[in-house]
């Protein structure tokens, strides 16, 4: 709520900053506007900046910083007692003293872990006040500075537009950070987990079985961490996916752009588009509830044994959700052909069907293939279909008729358990992580280059 | 010039021609049937949501009259607000209840209690605290049923087994369907669903509590998304020289919209353990933080993966719909769009807005 009235009070200091700078710009010009620089509408985005850029800097830097100086002062004022706790009892008890601090008490607290929330929370009350003083006194300090060095020759359209384009600049520099910070992340955490289990056990063995000990002399907690049955649940899971939303996604892509008259396809594109903007919750829901059970009573009725979470339901519902992927990225590349290339098939008498088979679908292949390739990465990574309908024990199977998992399902598992976070159990959903993110760039990258590559240029 | 022997005979052409044509109208048939069938999926999976969900949107309600004795709700007469909000209003409902159906022994007042919702008294303690003008009077109110009444209601219930292994009583049968007669009983629109949050009776459970988590989210992502990729798309269409720096930055903008979101998901949590436990995340319980109480410390990490996640997305869209206003601006004679330049006032415009 403060940093929301901070926000807002910023944001109406900004605006009658650009009035000021444009009424001093045009004050200055003195009835001639020819005389400036600029336009008086670049002063007062100038005074913008000047008013704006250092503000929202201390604002971000103070938001960071001090949560984490409020903590430190407030544990170096514990009682010796406190101090000399292992790192995660000082953590509870720096989770006890905030939430005391936020007004949540659950009793029973020693007088000094009080105190130490009550100073807490004045810290975090001076700490607001003080910020929105130097915020809003660096708004006016830099409104002021701007209007001072408003004069006629001030080169303000040119130190704005560049301004401009550093902030853009650094906007476009958070995609790079975000791969930085995933990269990573999941690399810290895995080759934590590839210390305790080596690489190899982890990519070639068969068995994946992550139990790891609770307590030292617990029985039964041989973990096996080979991660093949995920693999192989995935391509099954995927493959199947990938039989459904192809043909379908593929003949519906050519409908639509070589035989769909307007009317229709203005009707049947948006409809299709629907199927991609379901979330993939409620997918999963209708593999779980309607499908599965569906199939299971059609395999029983037919004398097979189909499992109550069987691979076929999850990628049934996974290659419907495909379909619209498939479908727009080929009518995209199908509509690329020029259609020289078709009015001379159809100059040699060729049917439709025989240009669109011969002619048209060879030269969209490398777009088709590429889109293909886009849509099988985004089937491996889904997770909610497969954490709703598919089962939770790794099954090396190649029948999509018994229960598999995949390796989204068993990174969820993993991480919303209950064991510390420095278990082996739980490292190896990092390491799946990596595995995954590994994997979908590959065919992501691959399916660039191939569009690329194979691309004929036709302008 | 000499007439030529043609390859094939005009008979077999117009024999292959007829089998071409039936090729191309079973093609043509072959792509309308994978329209339908994708179409036919759509039906179905809306059908089949709105089949199964539908009766969420009603709960079974009981009509009771209700004596709103003063003597019980406001015995002080003071009207004050923590009075009125502390009384025993169960008292109250199960009187009702034991009017309408005299009972002696304590299996069968047990039995009839349990036909009303446990939060049938606050059903009352709402009305009374809004309009404390109900004090000594006598009402009919409506109150929500248990879930197995509501259950039976709606056809859920399967009872036609032996009494001892279903879930309401040949004697709870039969008061329920006295008060049907007298159309004391039925379902009604379920507000409880969308006022109410989370709750261990399923009767009383509702999407508040998540709904608010949902737009939170949804406001925090938006927020960083779409300022950071309309940025991204301006900065790369407009102003960005063709060096290895912004080719870094296009490239890494394509893969991020190309990895699993559950990816984002690890990242933002190593991001949340890092910052709730800035002492080491060793030992820092992974569930600890999910039952945190204080859950303001949620919103903020959560946003940000989602909208990391959101953002090369958008940012793509964005750019892609910058790529499509480009031609806007391409499309304008080049002496033109130098003039604007020199005119001072040109203004990157990403063309088309979003739409979607």
């Amino acid at each position: 709520m403060n940093l929301l009235l901070l926000s807002l009070l910023l944001l109406a200091m900004s605006s009658s900053a650009y009035v000021v700078g444009k009424k001093r710009a045009l004050r200055l010009a003195d009835g001639n506007v020819r005389t400036l620089h600029s336009l008086p509408s670049h002063y007062g985005t100038y005074a913008v900046l000047w008013c704006l850029i250092p503000a929202a800097v201390v604002l971000l830097l103070w938001l960071s910083l001090e949560p984490r100086i409020v903590e430190g002062i407030v544990v170096s004022s514990l009682p010796a007692e406190a101090r000399e706790l292992s790192p995660a009892r000082r953590g509870l008890l720096i989770n006890d003293v905030k939430n005391l601090a936020a007004g949540v008490d659950t009793g029973g607290h020693e007088p000094w872990v009080l105190e130490a929330a009550q100073r807490y929370r004045s810290l975090r009350q001076a700490g607001t006040a003080a910020l929105f003083v130097v915020v809003l006194g660096l708004a006016v300090g830099g409104l002021a500075w701007a209007r001072q060095r408003i004069h006629r020759e001030l080169k303000a359209i040119l130190k704005v537009e560049r301004t401009i384009k550093v902030l853009l600049l650094l906007g476009s520099t958070v995609a790079v950070f975000t791969t930085v910070g995933i990269v990573l992340s999941l690399l810290f955490e895995a080759l934590r987990f590839f210390q305790r289990v080596p690489l190899t056990e982890f990519l070639f063995g068969l068995e994946w079985s992550p139990q790891t000990a609770l307590r030292a002399d617990q029985v039964g907690s041989s973990g096996s961490f080979g991660a093949i049955p995920l693999f192989t649940g995935t391509l099954l899971i995927s493959f199947i996916a990938m039989a459904v939303a192809v043909p379908l996604g593929l003949f519906t892509a050519i409908y639509m752009s070589e035989y769909a008259s307007k009317t229709v396809r203005g009707v049947v594109k948006p409809l299709v588009e629907i199927l991609a903007g379901i979330p993939t919750v409620v997918y999963g829901f209708f593999a779980a509830l309607t499908v599965a059970p569906t199939l299971r009573d059609w395999g029983e009725a037919a004398g097979l044994d189909v499992a109550p979470e069987s691979a076929l339901a999850a990628g049934l519902v996974m290659g419907i959700m495909i379909i619209p992927f498939v479908s727009s990225l080929s009518d995209d590349v199908i509509n690329a052909v020029p259609d020289g290339l078709r009015q001379a098939s159809y100059g040699l008498g060729a049917t439709q069907s025989e240009t669109i088979r011969r002619v048209v679908f060879p030269a969209a292949l490398p777009g088709i293939v590429g889109g293909v390739l886009l849509a099988v990465s985004r089937a491996i990574g889904e997770t909610m279909i497969v954490v709703m309908a598919a089962g939770l024990a790794a099954n090396l199977t190649a029948n999509p008729l018994e229960a598999v998992t995949t390796v989204t399902v068993q990174m969820v598992t993993l991480l919303v358990g209950d064991q510390e976070f420095d278990s082996a159990k739980t490292l190896s959903a990092f390491a799946l992580g990596l595995v995954l993110f590994v994997v979908t760039l590959v065919f992501n990258v691959v399916a660039l280059h191939v569009v690329r590559r194979y691309r004929e240029q036709y302008d | 010039m000499t007439e030529r022997k043609p390859f094939i005979s005009e008979e077999q052409v117009l024999e292959r021609l007829g089998q071409r044509h039936a090729a191309e109208k079973r093609f043509r048939f072959l792509c309308k049937l994978a329209v339908g069938i994708a179409l036919a999926f759509l039906v179905l999976l809306f059908g089949d949501i709105l089949y199964k969900g539908h009766k969420a949107f009603v709960q079974g309600h009981v009509r009771l009259p209700i004596h709103f004795d003063e003597s019980v709700i406001d015995p002080r007469g003071m009207r004050e607000r923590e009075d009125l909000r502390g009384a025993g209003y169960l008292g109250l409902v199960r009187d009702a209840l034991r009017e309408r159906f005299p009972v002696e022994d304590r299996q069968e007042r047990r039995e009839l209690y349990s036909l009303v919702s446990s939060g049938a008294p606050f059903t009352l303690r709402d009305q009374v605290v809004e309009d404390p003008s109900l004090i000594g009077t006598t009402r009919d109110v409506w109150v929500a049923t248990d879930d197995d009444v509501d259950m039976m209601l709606k056809g859920y219930l399967s009872l036609d087994l032996p009494e001892d292994q279903r879930r309401l009583s040949d004697r709870q049968l039969a008061w329920l369907g006295e008060l049907d007669e007298a159309g004391d009983l039925g379902l009604r629109f379920n507000t409880a669903f969308f006022t109410q949050a989370d709750s261990r009776e399923p009767e009383m459970a509702g999407i508040a509590g998540a709904a608010m988590g949902s737009i939170y989210a949804m406001l925090i992502t938006l927020a960083l998304a779409f300022p950071l990729g309309v940025a991204t798309a301006v900065y790369l269409e407009e102003f960005a020289p063709k060096n290895r720096w912004t080719d870094l930055i296009e490239v890494n903008i394509n893969n991020l919209a190309a990895v699993p979101s559950i990816v984002f998901g690890l990242l933002g949590l190593a991001v949340l353990l890092f910052r709730s436990s800035p002492f080491g995340a060793a030992g820092g319980r992974v569930g600890a933080d999910l039952d945190d109480p204080a859950h303001h410390h949620h919103r903020r990490p959560c946003g940000t993966p989602v909208g990391a996640a959101v953002d090369p997305s958008s940012g793509l869209r964005a750019r892609g719909y910058a790529h499509a206003g480009r031609g806007a601006p391409r499309a304008t004679p080049r002496p033109a769009r130098h003039a604007h330049r020199h005119d001072h006032r040109h203004v990157p415009r990403p063309g088309r807005p979003p739409c979607s």
